[in-house]
């Protein structure tokens, strides 16, 4: 009887194909991947049904836990714009706002997001950009009716909106809006105080967005993050 | 490895004389720590990337300086009165002295606000003119205004407005929604 011969195969797989599929898969998850910018105030927002996306050009005010609130533009030279605006308006009582230097100007577009006395702002500024993300000690904008700086703040990126958009020959796009972003938690009094602010003279907005996550299960800022020490 | 090693067949020739043979290399090349390496990163971008984008709401607020007056029937409001832990006190029209409470549950206000569109849809021909007063206590917080703006837009309520809470309000919530006296409407 011939002997049955037991047909040896190759033990070797061949993984080129495999690494196509996951390198493809990589590509893609990076191409599409946001990283969500770092944000020394952890907010977890509350859910809602809407479907109205972020604005893209947008002034946030965000209210934190205990109700301190910050100020941010998304846009760079708007951003930029709204510094020199208020240096203007608020040189006469802080001179040191007077001696800003270019650098420091520039380095308040790595600022996230701001929550300050603007007395602290040279201060802040002189801080290098890549420590900026990583601030801890807040003080918050201060809304109280003698001082009033929102109130500035929200004047200022207004006016350097309206500013961009004429350099820019963009005429037709629509104005900055203001969002306020808050924390579930947040007390409501104080978004309403925000909202006083807002709707009251000389800032007269009375359309604003509230921006909230899409209802799901788990909010994604939650998950797992440390409220900042206060 | 992918593969299993098996001794090389041709290993006892080196030993032997003869022709001196050019080794054969392989042109296969071993992709396996590459694609662990591209795996480990498929998970680091998967489990980084936010999935939930934030969503924005749209809020109208009144302008003051114009005094539009309206012409409401009593039958026509609703006010909601957020409390804190979650609570809603209601009542139609201007009977403050006997507020009901509610939650935010689906079968809570939601269904409030559908049985009074119900009733000023009978009452009044079209439950669109059904408006809404909300009114937030101290305690409440900012998920409770956006649930209940939110709520605005699901129950589809045209018309509604944020307002100041009254002392006769605080009185009634403070009171378990009762109040011994009858205001007199104004």
């Amino acid at each position: 009887m011939p002997k049955i011969k037991v047909k040896r195969s190759s033990t070797i797989v061949d993984m080129t194909a495999m690494t196509d599929v996951s390198f493809l898969l990589l590509t893609f998850f990076i191409l599409t991947a946001k990283f969500r910018p770092a944000t020394p105030v952890v907010i977890d927002m509350p859910t809602s049904a809407s479907e109205i996306p972020v604005p893209d050009n947008m002034m946030v005010i965000t209210v934190d836990k205990e109700g301190m609130i910050y100020f941010s533009v998304e846009n760079p030279k708007v951003k930029v714009a709204t510094l020199q605006n208020l240096k203007q308006r608020y040189s006469k009582t802080y001179p040191a706002l007077e001696k800003l230097t270019d650098q420091q100007i520039a380095n308040f577009i790595n600022l996230p997001v701001y929550g300050y006395d603007i007395s602290q702002l040279p201060e802040i500024l002189n801080i290098p950009a890549a420590d900026l993300g990583s601030l801890k000690d807040f003080s918050g904008v201060p809304i109280d009716s003698a001082n009033n700086q929102l109130r500035d703040w929200i004047q200022s990126a207004r006016w350097a909106d309206r500013l961009d958009k004429q350099e820019s020959g963009a005429t037709d796009r629509e104005d900055i809006r203001v969002a306020i972003k808050g924390d579930k938690t947040t007390n409501v009094q104080a978004v309403q105080e925000v909202i006083k602010i807002l709707t009251e003279e000389p800032v007269n907005i009375h359309t604003f967005n509230l921006i909230t996550s899409l209802e799901g299960p788990v909010s994604a800022e939650a998950a797992g993050t440390e409220p900042p020490a206060k | 490895m992918a593969d299993i090693q098996t001794p090389e067949k041709g290993s006892h020739s080196k030993h032997g004389k003869g022709k001196v043979r050019s080794k054969k290399m392989s042109t296969r090349v071993d992709f396996t720590p590459m694609v662990d390496l591209a795996f480990l990163l498929i998970s680091f971008f998967m489990l980084t990337t936010t999935l939930n984008k934030p969503v924005a709401m749209e809020l109208n607020m009144p302008k003051k300086d114009e005094q539009v007056k309206t012409d409401v029937k009593e039958s026509q409001v609703i006010n909601l009165l957020l409390d804190k832990d979650d609570k809603i006190w209601y009542y139609e029209g201007q009977v403050v002295y006997d507020m009901k409470t509610t939650n935010y549950a689906a079968d809570g206000v939601r269904e409030v606000l559908y049985d009074k569109q119900k009733d000023v849809g009978r009452k009044h021909g079209n439950p669109e003119k059904m408006i809404v007063i909300i009114k937030m206590t101290e305690g409440a917080s900012y998920k409770n205004m956006v649930d209940i703006l939110d709520e605005m837009d699901i129950t589809n309520t045209k018309i509604y407005a944020i307002q100041d809470i009254a002392d006769l309000e605080v009185e009634a919530i403070a009171n378990g929604g009762k109040l011994d006296i009858v205001p007199t409407p104004q």
